[in-house]
């Protein structure tokens, strides 16, 4: 059996469908579309019912790609995704209107439905009642109180879905009726099932701050001070630990296999290669655990409401800025956020400024070029100079984004500025399930890539690096061997045949090698100077950044840092593109533009530099 | 009569028209900002952007422009007390 959980946004669908389902979920893989719902079972070992988590609708008529989605699902005319054998709506207790409106559109569906009401403990918390079960018989169909937070309720929920406790509702205002006729019944229906308590003083008070003029937008300056504080702070412990187990693995490979090109093929091609982007896991997910909570909690949309103005400057709307802000982490999930933006204007121009946020997978090779190139000191007695050229860099990716996207929207995106509308939920801490099963899909992503796409590259640039095998046995040490097996090998040839494009901005064959393997993803950068100069790292024993430091000028390396700035360097970017915006014309497009801007701000860095 | 946006903060009013493009005013419509019932400004964002604003049960932020405009009077204090009745979606106190 099929089951389509829907609900109005905000409702807390999500949150219930993790305490259902947990992890037994998956993304749905469906031919040809760009919105992939997710789908998670439930079982009691004899029946297994399915459940498809839709986007969040008001009604059936949709605003934006997400909406289509969830209501062309509903009435069975989805190319792809099956129709719906039930319907499990979930409700906001606390403030039902809008979402019994939505009811009274589902109704003349004719499918047999369930309802959850969610946060029936914060009508309880602020002294008011909510009758489910009077709820229940005005609806015609069984209503089952839930806290998804705390997971009360959700066995009664789960076995009314296993139980086929179905009914279809009774159709609840004449068909033709419009808008305001459908919120004249649910008001009538919600005052007779709800008695209302004391307002919500937290969300009042927390906005009178967080809302304030002066005092909200210094905490917005502050949260995003801590957003990225975190990043570069907190995730560090958990990294040292990867890099010190890849290292460790390393050792034991190292020791186990006595054929040298098998040894070097295991620690070099797949442990050196995977391990140097797995040690980005505890960033990445810090970032989407950030995001996610402030998105759960209720500030996101404070936060869009304060910024519209802002993103207004630049043609875009308040709802942009979240995208914006998650493609830091990493554009991939960014560009799937845009889909909330319902204008298709601003939506695009939103994707196509994405890639050149700074996700975290430039933060490696910023990392290793700033400590190889820019001296440790201060500026102005309390500032380092790193952490200077670090912010400079994400100040200078984040404003060509939004420069870009005003271009577009004076000229491919010309229209007006559509009007932006976004509720305000109340506050509410997250659930931590919820919270834990997120963040654990999102690693399982994460390493699938790592498993197969970087595994694959690194594995290809591992072949590129060690073959053809070069005669060595003129050298006078091992390192001096491995030079000369890496100066012969295919990776040379391919460097040498393309540093002619990159001559003029200073860069030879080892870095030009470098920003091609970086085409599959930006990170790849670090692992193939890792690989290249692994002899003199070993020889020395000194890290990567002190070799690169002796070996190239200061001008090579900041041509290098504003070409990372602006380049969009990532195979996975360009395909999830392609699939939100249904073209190649798209990404071909970003790829061109960042990339004539990478190469002329490197040029223009390294004459004047030098 | 006048547009939501140029009330000052804390005034209340009733929505006599929502208008503009079709799919803006369905968006406004289906959240809650239908004509006859009662809201108030909470709040603007600075710099002459979104204003935040009340009704019923929820609390929406909103930016009007010419894609949108909501035409509402004034609610008169005094006329409420006379009436001895709130208006819909403003809570007593």
């Amino acid at each position: 059996m099929r089951v389509a959980v829907v609900g109005t946004p905000n409702v807390g669908k999500s949150t219930l469908f993790n305490e259902l389902t947990g992890l037994a979920q998956r993304v749905g893989n469906f031919p040809g579309v760009t919105v992939e719902p997710l789908l998670g079972r439930i079982s009691d070992g004899t029946a297994t019912v399915e459940l498809i988590d839709l986007p969040g609708i008001y009604g059936m008529s949709a605003a934006s790609e997400d909406e289509r989605m969830t209501i062309d699902v509903l009435a069975g005319r989805h190319p792809a995704i099956p129709a719906p054998d039930a319907i499990l709506l979930v409700i906001n207790a606390s403030a039902p209107d809008k979402c019994l409106v939505l009811f009274s559109q589902l109704a003349e569906l004719g499918l047999p439905m369930l309802i959850a009401a969610t946060m029936v403990d914060s009508v309880k918390g602020r002294g008011g009642v909510f009758d489910d079960i009077a709820l229940g018989h005005a609806l015609g169909v069984p209503v089952h109180g839930v806290v998804g937070r705390k997971g009360i309720g959700i066995g009664d929920l789960r076995d009314g879905l296993m139980c086929a406790e179905w009914q279809v509702p009774k159709a609840a205002v004449d068909p033709a009726a419009d808008i305001s006729a459908r919120f004249a019944w649910s008001r009538s229906v919600s005052e007779s099932v709800l008695t209302e308590g004391a307002a919500d003083v937290v969300s009042t008070r927390l906005d009178a701050v967080l809302l304030h003029p002066v005092w909200g937008t210094l905490s917005f300056l502050i949260v995003m001070g801590l957003f990225f504080q975190s990043i570069f702070t907190w995730a560090q412990p958990l990294m040292d630990l990867i890099d010190g187990g890849v290292g460790a693995l390393q050792a034991v490979a190292e020791q186990w296999i006595t054929n040298p090109l098998l040894a070097s093929f295991v620690t070099k091609g797949i442990i050196g290669g995977v391990g140097s982007v797995v040690v980005f896991l505890p960033q990445i997910l810090l970032l989407n655990l950030l995001v996610t909570f402030l998105e759960e909690c209720g500030y996101l949309a404070r936060a869009a409401f304060l910024v519209d103005r802002a993103m207004g400057l630049f043609g875009l709307q308040g709802r942009s800025f979240i995208p914006l802000l998650g493609s830091f982490a990493c554009a991939i999930p960014g560009i799937m956020s845009a889909r909330i933006i319902p204008s298709y204007r601003d939506r695009m121009a939103t994707i196509m400024a994405t890639p050149l946020m700074t996700c975290s997978a430039r933060l490696p090779v910023y990392l290793l070029l700033i400590g190889a190139m820019i001296p440790a000191t201060t500026v102005l007695g309390v500032f380092s100079l790193q952490a200077v050229v670090m912010a400079a860099l994400y100040a200078a990716g984040a404003l060509s984004g939004l420069l870009i996207a005003l271009l577009l929207k004076r000229t491919m995106f010309r229209g007006g500025v559509v009007p932006f509308l976004i509720e305000f939920p109340p506050y509410r801490l997250p659930s931590a399930k919820s919270l834990g099963v997120t963040m654990v899909n999102r690693s399982k992503d994460f390493l699938k890539t790592a498993g197969t796409v970087i595994l694959g590259f690194s594995i290809a640039l591992w072949i590129l690096t060690e073959l053809p095998r070069a005669d060595v046995s003129g050298a006078a040490s091992p390192v001096e061997a491995s030079r000369i097996q890496i100066e012969q090998s295919y990776a040379a040839d391919l460097g040498r045949a393309i540093q002619p494009v990159f001559e003029p901005l200073g860069f030879d064959w080892r870095v030009t090698l470098g920003i091609i393997s970086s085409y599959a993803a930006r990170e790849t950068f670090v692992a193939a100077m890792g690989q290249i100069y692994a002899a003199d790292v070993q020889e020395n024993d000194v890290q990567l950044r002190d070799v690169l430091s002796s070996r190239y000028s200061l001008s090579v390396g900041l041509s290098l840092l504003a070409f990372y700035v602006f380049a969009l360097q990532c195979i996975s970017t360009m395909a999830i593109m392609k699939r939100e915006t249904g073209s190649w014309k798209w990404p071909a497009l970003a790829f061109v533009i960042t990339f004539v801007l990478a190469y002329v701000s490197a040029w223009i860095v390294g004459i004047l530099s030098r | 009569m006048k547009q939501l946006d140029t009330c000052p903060v804390g005034t209340r009013c009733r929505i006599l028209a929502v208008a503009g493009e079709e799919s803006c005013v369905r968006r406004a419509r289906e959240l809650g900002l239908v004509e006859g019932v009662c809201c108030s400004v909470e709040r603007k964002a600075p710099f002459h952007g979104p204003v935040e604003i009340s009704t019923g049960q929820s609390r929406l932020g909103v930016r009007l422009g010419k894609e949108l405009s909501i035409i509402v009077e004034v609610i008169d204090a005094a006329h409420q007390q006379l009436m001895g009745r709130t208006p819909h979606g403003v809570h007593a106190g």
